[in-house]
């Protein structure tokens, strides 16, 4: 068999294959997009709200259960009708000398630490001069 | 009406939101994408599921596609792109199995023919690929080579080589006894 026999050949079985593509493909993406034209979820309603109705389905439950669940066996605790009277809270008085003492002391080591700053400035200066 | 008018008409319709006109293009490529990827190896039910994948992908970005090439050299790269996801069939004589449908899948495989189903046992994947996009869907060159992803240079060493091994897989059957060079139509 020379080359155009070959490709003849090729081509010719080629054409006998006649293999038919079922309709379910067509049908299933026909569907899909006309779905999806419609603004109608694809997998469904339900599937899109079944997690949100679950946990609203359970919160439910959760306040149910706290609301008009049983209460724990065991005498019931005394009823209340009063708080007990509390002492007065009472702060400790501060003195206006104290309070200017402190801030004193404050800006004393304030301007210190900026000294040291300034110091450490002209030192790197320098080194950098002599570099 | 041609084909090709018939075609860009339904594909410029689909482009505006038409589902009627994208199944007309549906209609008009299902069977060939089919075919080509059946007689690659895959199975039918496989086939199935790429080509459904494959046109749902091309009406997604069919704002994408651009009209200097044939719908079907687009189509079938899409197509190749997603059948490459799939597992590969490790020994290509194995027959792909169907349990559902034997009788249509024994028939099918009846219908293949001699020489196809012989390249498909001496030649690799993407040569026979490229064999048959050639022969049996006549695409040109670069069309192979778009749909394949491959160099055009590959795609016209291996068509060549394709051949020649197939006439030593015929000359080996008794079958062929030649092969003149001449060049490939690109």
């Amino acid at each position: 068999m020379n080359r155009s026999e070959l490709e003849r050949q090729l081509r010719s079985e080629a054409q006998a294959m006649d293999l038919r593509c079922p309709d379910t493909p067509r049908q299933r993406v026909m569907r899909t997009l006309r779905q999806e034209a419609d603004g109608t979820p694809v997998r469904g309603w339900w599937s899109r709200w079944r997690p949100l109705a679950a946990t609203a389905a359970m919160l439910l439950v959760v306040v149910a259960v706290l609301q008009y669940g049983p209460e724990p066996a065991g005498e019931a605790p005394p009823v209340v009708t009063q708080a007990p009277a509390q002492p007065a809270l009472e702060l400790p008085s501060v003195s206006g000398d104290l309070i200017d003492r402190a801030m004193a002391e404050r800006e004393a080591s304030l301007e210190a630490e900026l000294q040291r700053i300034q110091a450490d400035l002209r030192r790197i200066k320098s080194l950098v001069k002599n570099v | 009406m041609t084909e090709v008018h018939q075609e860009r008409e339904l594909i410029d319709r689909a482009r505006n939101g038409s589902v009627d006109a994208f199944e007309g293009l549906m209609r008009l490529h299902q069977d060939r994408l089919y075919r080509f990827l059946v007689v690659r190896g895959m199975s039918p039910s496989d086939a199935e599921d790429v080509v459904q994948e494959a046109f749902l992908s091309a009406f997604r970005y069919l704002g994408s596609y651009k009209t200097r090439w044939r719908f079907s050299t687009w189509l079938y790269t899409i197509a190749r792109r997603i059948a490459s996801r799939l597992p590969q069939p490790a020994d290509p004589e194995v027959i792909p199995e169907m349990p559902d449908e034997p009788e249509r899948h024994v028939a099918e495989l009846q219908q293949r023919g001699a020489l196809w189903g012989m390249a498909r046992t001496v030649l690799s994947g993407e040569q026979f690929s490229a064999l048959w996009l050639f022969y049996g869907e006549d695409f040109d060159v670069a069309e192979i080579s778009r749909v394949l992803d491959r160099s055009r240079s590959w795609v016209k060493v291996n068509l060549h080589r394709a051949r020649n091994r197939l006439a030593e897989a015929l000359e080996d059957d008794d079958w062929g006894r030649s092969m003149s060079d001449e060049p490939i139509r690109t």
